[in-house]
């Protein structure tokens, strides 16, 4: 209990109060809850996955050490362990570091700001890791202490004038450049990036796609309420608390349109695992988790509403001084009238049919046929299906 | 001589862009060389020359043909160029000075077959060059175009950390729409209405760029441009914006009539007022706008098929531009906006002379 306690930490403090000792706190509080006990039991899962993407990254330092150590020094045996060890303890901890600090820690600092503490923790890491495995191996050479090696006048000579020059030199480059695309990619959203430079959608393509419109509840009356600057604050942690979800759930971040988001998933992948439908519930459930947050900083808790559909999209880029991958089509007209339903019908989740027979979707989600419906603007009737959660 | 407002713009981008290529290029060689006045005025010569052919070239030969390229099309056609250039300049400048350190002529330096030039080229120090010619030519084309993709200065915003605290601003807002857009998709289908628009994107790009307004956000057909209200205000930037985006579709008309079968016709709605802008979300990071004038900007554009007019303002921004004959202005009278109960007097905005 006490380890998952503790693993589970980074995990759950993604509630941005402003200083750490409140977090600490607040989990104090609420740890003889039941809301605790499900954020744990949550929480190990997300440990697992996190655990495996560390070692995922790592295989990949693996390769990437053995081929900068091949290039540049030749591929004999002492260079291909030093390249193996040091490429794998690299990049496990920054894995580490990355998944278990920075993605909880550093999601509001400044652009630049992350980008210069991100370079000077990775240069640091590999240089630790290179003069560990260098001091190592002549140690293990010579028969002596690691001590003596370190007080060493080859160690000496390593530093200023060997092979770790080059290595320092290159450990700064490349770690300000992965940081940087790293940086890029979260600005154009996830995956984006990668889109533009293979010019998948350089010509437009017809895809099919899931879209959900996710929007919140009285937003004007909120608006009104909170002034326009707390109103901005509210709408910011909103979407920073269901990010996280999203991310589980596979969806993409389509657009913000004021306190709007639009999330999509390619040909079936929203359907895998009820992604589309699970993603509303989760987003729900942590929300219901923050209410307290919610309502000391703001006095409000946001409540929303979501419209899901399925259909043909082109999906291109647009644009020449500001470029963007947009999805044009029917379905977002449509999600975006089923979801402007939700009102009148008194319900938080609204699917299409088309929804609902694509996917086998699990007991746990109780589905309500609403009927048939005329919307705004079409000419054929679309029937729609209100969902729940027990 | 009077220069057009599009050649002051991009003689302004040389100027700012050979200025920084020069001033890196005295960095580099303090860093390489320490002070050396000679090695200091090789590079110096390199990155003027270098900056000002670039962005010659760029500005007058690259934007015009390769826009349509796609992204890594774009870059490696973009990095092969600066390579090339700067290159060549790096080998002009060697033989000047071999030229000169050896008391020979210039074109006997070039003719020396297998002399000093040669040497030159074949030595390690010139292959280096050559290498980090290549990275940095290519870093450099990558952040640009990163910078396209995100739009006007954003990048810029980010490094800065602008917005990283929201903060209240005074904006002009234009909503921008298609007419009739339903109908057009319909009868082109979902491919062809994608290139429409993409079309119709591509051709207001120029004069958006012209009269200094920002894209903010494509929504469907409807495209969002702000303006920093100096920008907007100076020689009523902003309506001049729609109007030069409206004779710029005119002349294509044919093209498009041909390609389609419909022109796109399109109407704004324009709103002057104070907005929070901010940094939002964090899987996907936009800097985004909150406020009233947003949703007024949207609703009055939604009231030009009301009054069959093409452009709508609000009072508020009337009364800062100076429209008096320069444009034809005509009061709409009072509408009641939607949830407030504050009503608000809306102007019709008309060229003098048509095109």
């Amino acid at each position: 209990m006490k380890v998952s306690k503790f693993l589970s930490v980074p995990v759950c403090s993604c509630n941005f109060s402003e200083n750490f000792f409140s977090q600490f706190e607040e989990k104090t509080v609420s740890s003889g809850n039941n809301l605790y006990s499900l954020h744990i039991m949550a929480g190990s899962v997300k440990v697992k996955q996190k655990i495996r993407s560390v070692l995922l990254i790592s295989f990949f330092g693996i390769i990437a050490g053995l081929l900068f150590v091949g290039l540049s020094f030749g591929f004999d045996a002492v260079h291909v362990v030093k390249a193996v060890t040091g490429g794998f303890i690299i990049t496990f901890v920054i894995g580490l570091i990355e998944n278990f600090i920075f993605q909880s820690k550093f999601r509001k600092l400044r652009f630049s700001t992350i980008l210069v503490i991100r370079t000077l923790v990775y240069v640091l890491v590999i240089s630790l890791t290179v003069i560990i495995v260098w001091v190592t191996h002549e140690s293990s050479v010579n028969k002596v202490g690691f001590i003596t090696t370190l007080g060493s006048e080859d160690f000496r000579y390593f530093i200023l004038k060997g092979d770790f020059k080059v290595i320092l030199i290159f450990a700064i480059v490349f770690s300000f450049l992965v940081n940087f695309f790293m940086q890029i990619n979260n600005l154009l959203g996830r995956n984006v990036l990668p889109k533009y430079i293979s010019g998948k959608y350089h010509f437009p393509v017809e895809e099919l796609r899931t879209f959900i419109f996710l929007d919140l509840k009285s937003s004007t009356t909120i608006g009104e309420k909170l002034g326009p600057l707390d109103f901005h604050r509210f709408i910011n942690s909103y979407f920073f608390d269901i990010d996280e979800s999203i991310v589980a759930c596979s969806g993409e971040v389509y657009q913000y349109v004021g306190d709007e988001v639009v999330i999509s998933w390619k040909d079936k992948k929203g359907f895998k695992d009820s992604n589309c439908i699970r993603c509303f519930f989760m987003i729900s459930d942590k929300i219901k988790s923050l209410e307290m947050k919610y309502s000391e900083k703001f006095g409000i808790t946001p409540e929303f509403k979501a419209g899901l559909h399925y259909g043909k999209v082109i999906t291109g880029e647009i644009g020449d001084s500001k470029k963007e991958i947009v999805f044009h089509g029917d379905v977002l007209n449509t999600a975006a009238r089923i979801q402007a339903e939700c009102n009148a019908l008194n319900q938080k989740l609204i699917v299409s049919e088309e929804i609902l027979n694509n996917m086998d979707l699990p007991s746990e989600f109780k589905t309500k046929s609403l009927g048939e419906f005329l919307l705004r603007g079409k000419e054929q009737g679309i029937k729609l299906y209100g969902i729940s959660k027990e | 001589m009077k220069l057009s407002r599009q050649t002051k713009r991009n003689l302004n981008s040389i100027k700012i862009f050979t200025i920084s290529t020069s001033i890196g290029a005295v960095i580099l060689a303090l860093l390489d060389h320490g002070l050396k006045p000679f090695a200091i005025l090789d590079d110096l010569i390199i990155g003027f020359l270098f900056g000002l052919i670039i962005s010659t070239i760029d500005i007058y030969f690259f934007s015009g043909n390769i826009r349509r390229v796609s992204f890594t099309t774009s870059l490696i056609i973009r990095t092969l160029f600066f390579t090339v250039i700067s290159a060549a300049l790096v080998i002009l400048v060697g033989i000047l000075n071999i030229g000169s350190r050896f008391g020979k002529q210039y074109y006997d330096v070039i003719r020396d077959n297998g002399g000093s030039l040669m040497a030159y080229i074949r030595s390690e120090e010139f292959s280096e060059i050559i290498i980090y010619l290549i990275l940095l030519s290519f870093f450099i084309n990558f952040i640009l175009q990163i910078n396209r993709l995100l739009g006007q200065n954003v990048l810029l915003n980010y490094l800065r950390g602008k917005y990283q605290f929201p903060l209240e601003e005074e904006l002009i807002f234009m909503f921008l729409d298609l007419k009739s857009s339903t109908t057009i998709a319909e009868k082109l289908g979902l491919l062809k209405n994608h290139e429409f628009l993409n079309d119709f994107f591509h051709d207001m790009t120029e004069p958006i760029l012209e009269y200094k307004g920002r894209i903010y956000q494509y929504v469907g057909d409807e495209i969002v441009l702000t303006w920093k209200p100096s920008d907007g205000l100076d020689y009523n930037n902003c309506i001049n914006c729609f109007f030069a985006i409206q004779n710029k579709i005119i002349l294509k008309k044919d093209y498009y009539i041909k390609e389609y079968g419909v022109y796109p016709e399109f109407k704004a709605g324009l709103h002057m007022g104070p907005v929070i802008t901010g940094e939002m979300g964090e899987i996907k990071k936009d800097i985004v706008y909150h406020g009233d004038t947003i949703n007024t900007a949207a609703r009055i554009q939604s009231e030009c098929n009301n009054f069959r007019k093409r452009v709508l303002i609000s009072l508020d921004l009337k009364n800062e531009l100076d429209l008096e004959g320069h444009f034809i202005t005509e009061s709409m009278g009072n509408i009641i906006l939607r949830g407030k109960e504050k009503e608000l007097e809306l102007f019709s905005v008309d060229e003098i002379h048509p095109l």
